[in-house]
């Protein structure tokens, strides 16, 4: 089972056919699955009549339908997503947006969103030179992403953003909702570095990714006032996209591509 | 406060304020060193850590270099403290120059009053030795606390005769005075040095010694006969005001020493002039002459009271020892009296006459004094000078002297005292001092050219003592009280506990 796979059988399943590639749905397309005995509605163009001459009764082809789907993604490669405790979280990012886009198939369209430019992602079928996009140099705005993908994705686009979704506006909820409903959305939201623990005690001095500074005592209190702060955040963004009808996962810093099976509910 | 090294301390914090906004800017700059974290604003709100404990951390390690610019810049400030352990030697000149009689009554004498005087008001714990010097220089009492002991000491103190040897004075006493500690030489002299040491010589050890000479001069400026002999004593008063500043006179010459070693003495020197020499000087300046005009007064609580039969006797010589009539506190006698009102009241007057009737004084009879008088003729009166710690109680019946006395003394008075019994009516309510001032003029034009009268509400009245109390202190509180009560024309004479 593959992400595809998963995208097909998801119930926000696209009504999108077409020639494309074969789906795991039986129905109209041209790989060929097996034959089985005649069931009066089988479309009379699907009966095999050689193999219904050998056996003498009526054998019907069953074929895999052919669906073309539409890859989208939204990826912050924003400062903050350039933190994390071994590696940038980003790092983990590039590879789910390289599984991401590596699931697509020959027929299969990828399109990158990054602020208010959409680009095809040139693919190449198991390449993940497909994922070495050319992020936005300017400054990346989370909810004019999010608008411009609304506005441009075809319907029933499956749509994947990725982000810790720190500038997601208190009053995006509406828009989340909306394109819950009208593509199949999965956010990946990063994951804190220092979810578990925060490694730091006395005085510290941090700089923020996106600017600042910040020096104070961190004590026991400190540390504990993080944690409970950290999933607190964290929680409450899980609940504000499955409210708006987003498929949600943790992207991890170890791993991309396992962040992103996981998702889906599939091991990696 | 004083500040060793300015330039020190305005280079230190120059550097501080240089370095405390190099430190501000860079701490507002975030280096790559600094822990990354996506979002601050989440993370202040999230964590909210302590930002107050480094900035208190800060502004103490910022307070600390500010003390340590500031140790650098060597403040110091000069407390002076008193000294009682300090050590004193005081130096009196018995030289044959000291017996002139221009200081009251006679050079000697008024050392010896002012070292008495000195040696009474030092503080307890106060070593003090005496060491007389005429030809040679001898110690009269070794350095000891017991004040008493050298308070007698100061009788054994040899008669004036000989040479005059400061130098060798000032050596013994060096050599006397124990190697540490606060250490001063009071110097009593005429400061004529004929022999011995040159004492500018000794005096540069002295200051090397950081012990100060305090030297106080005898003498007035025109010189006394020395009596029994033809000559002249004078006084030398260079040379003791030499010998007084050998200290400044041996910082000036050290000014080529390098600047520490100077600033150190300096400031030894400062700390080494403790309470009781000032105290000294002071009690000197108001014993012995040092052209104040003050005399100085001869036997100072000496011997027992013997049983004189003659109080009048008694009190004149009393009040001659006490300075004579020409000084104000020798003779100034507070008067009480009692009106008719049965109230007692007192007031200061100045015992003008002196004789085998009674004490006399003069003023209006129309004051206050001079109505209670009229009303009441009994007074008491009383004489007392500390300095001497003796005080003399008289009772007696009050009359008015004799008119011819009155004139005798009125015009004996400076014409402005003259002019002013006129222009007062004592004790009587005025307006404001311009009218007093307007009465004097007017009295003034009155007797242009001419000799002021006796106005009649002015005049002498006579104290005929029925009582006497001879009060002599005594140390430990063991004071003489000798009474005298007349009975006919004797008096009868009782000694009282104290």
């Amino acid at each position: 089972v593959t992400i595809r796979d998963a995208l097909l059988r998801a119930r926000r399943r696209p009504r999108h056919f077409g020639a494309g590639s074969p789906t795991v749905y039986r129905g109209d397309g041209y790989e060929f699955v097996e034959l089985r005995a005649y069931v009066p509605g089988d479309d009379v163009r699907r009966i095999d009549w050689a193999s219904t001459a050998r056996s003498g009764e009526l054998q019907t082809r069953v074929v895999l339908e052919d669906v073309t789907l539409t890859l989208a993604a939204i990826l912050d490669a924003s400062p903050s997503m350039g933190v994390g405790r071994k590696r940038p979280l980003v790092t983990a990012a590039r590879e789910a947006l390289a599984d991401w886009f590596g699931a697509a198939t020959a027929e299969d369209r990828c399109i990158h969103i990054a602020g208010g430019s959409i680009t095809a992602a040139a693919l190449q079928r198991g390449s993940r030179r497909a994922v070495a996009l050319r992020d936005d140099a300017g400054a990346f705005d989370l909810n004019k992403t999010l608008r411009t993908a609304y506005a441009a994705l075809p319907r029933g686009t499956a749509l994947l953003a990725i982000s810790d979704w720190y500038d997601l506006d208190a009053g995006v909820d509406r828009e989340l909702a909306g394109l819950g409903a009208r593509f199949d959305c999965t956010a990946l939201i990063a994951r804190d570095p220092w979810y578990e623990q925060l490694p730091l005690a006395g005085i510290v001095r941090l700089r923020g990714a996106e600017g600042g500074t910040l020096r104070g005592y961190i004590g026991a209190r400190e540390r504990a006032a993080y944690l409970a702060a950290v999933r607190a955040r964290e929680a409450s963004l899980l609940r504000r996209f499955e409210a708006a009808n987003w498929r949600t996962g943790l992207l991890r810093e170890e791993d991309g591509g396992a962040s992103l099976a996981a998702a889906f509910g599939l091991r990696s | 406060v004083t500040i060793d090294h300015p330039l020190r301390l305005g280079l230190g914090v120059v550097a501080l304020i240089i370095f405390a906004l190099l430190y501000a800017m860079l701490a507002r700059r975030a280096t790559t060193h600094d822990l990354a974290y996506s979002n601050i604003a989440f993370f202040r709100d999230a964590a909210k850590p302590r930002t107050w404990i480094p900035r208190t951390l800060q502004g103490l390690w910022l307070v600390a270099f500010a003390a340590l610019i500031l140790g650098v810049g060597g403040p110091h400030l000069q407390l002076m403290l008193p000294a009682h352990d300090g050590s004193v030697f005081i130096c009196i000149d018995t030289s044959g120059s000291m017996a002139a009689t221009d200081v009251f009554p006679t050079r000697a004498e008024a050392s010896k009053a002012a070292a008495r005087a000195f040696i009474s008001e030092s503080p307890s714990g106060t070593k003090i030795g005496i060491i007389s010097f005429a030809g040679a220089a001898g110690v009269v009492v070794p350095l000891s606390a017991d004040h008493q002991a050298v308070l007698s000491g100061l009788d054994e103190i040899p008669p004036p005769n000989g040479a005059t040897a400061i130098g060798d004075a000032l050596a013994l006493a060096v050599r006397m005075l124990p190697r540490k500690g606060h250490r001063v030489i009071v110097l009593i002299t005429d400061g004529v040095n004929n022999t011995g040491a040159d004492p500018m010589e000794v005096a540069q050890r002295l200051g090397n010694q950081h012990i100060p000479v305090y030297t106080v001069g005898i003498g007035t400026e025109n010189g006394g006969l020395i009596p029994g002999t033809n000559e002249e004593a004078t006084i030398d008063e260079g040379r003791v005001a030499r010998v007084r500043t050998g200290q400044q006179r041996r910082l000036r010459a050290s000014r080529e020493c390098d600047a520490a070693s100077r600033r150190a003495l300096d400031s030894r020197t400062n700390d080494l002039a403790p309470t009781q020499t000032r105290r000294c000087i002071a009690a000197v300046r108001n014993c012995g002459r040092l052209g104040n005009g003050l005399r100085v007064p001869g036997r100072v609580g000496i011997g027992t009271l013997s049983v004189s039969d003659d109080p009048i006797a008694r009190l004149t010589e009393w009040i001659e020892e006490a300075g004579g009539a020409t000084r104000i506190d020798a003779i100034a006698m507070c008067l009480a009296t009692v009106g008719a009102n049965d109230r007692p009241a007192a007031r200061m007057v100045l015992l003008r006459g002196l004789d085998r009737r009674g004490l006399q004084f003069f003023t209006s009879y129309e004051s206050r004094k001079g109505r209670e008088l009229a009303e009441n003729p009994f007074a008491a009166a009383l004489l007392y000078w500390p300095w001497l710690e003796r005080q003399v109680r008289i009772e007696g019946v009050i009359s008015m002297l004799p008119e011819s006395e009155s004139d005798e003394y009125f015009d004996s008075r400076p014409r402005g005292h003259q002019l002013a019994a006129w222009a007062s009516e004592q004790s009587a309510p005025v307006e404001s001092h311009a009218v007093l001032e307007e009465r004097f003029a007017h009295f003034e034009q009155r007797f242009e050219g001419e000799a002021v009268p006796r106005p009649h509400s002015w005049g002498g009245y006579l104290l005929a003592p029925s009582y006497f109390e001879f009060w002599q202190g005594r140390p430990n509180r063991m004071h003489e009280r000798l009474e005298y009560k007349r009975s006919g024309s004797d008096w009868e004479i009782i000694r009282l506990q104290p």
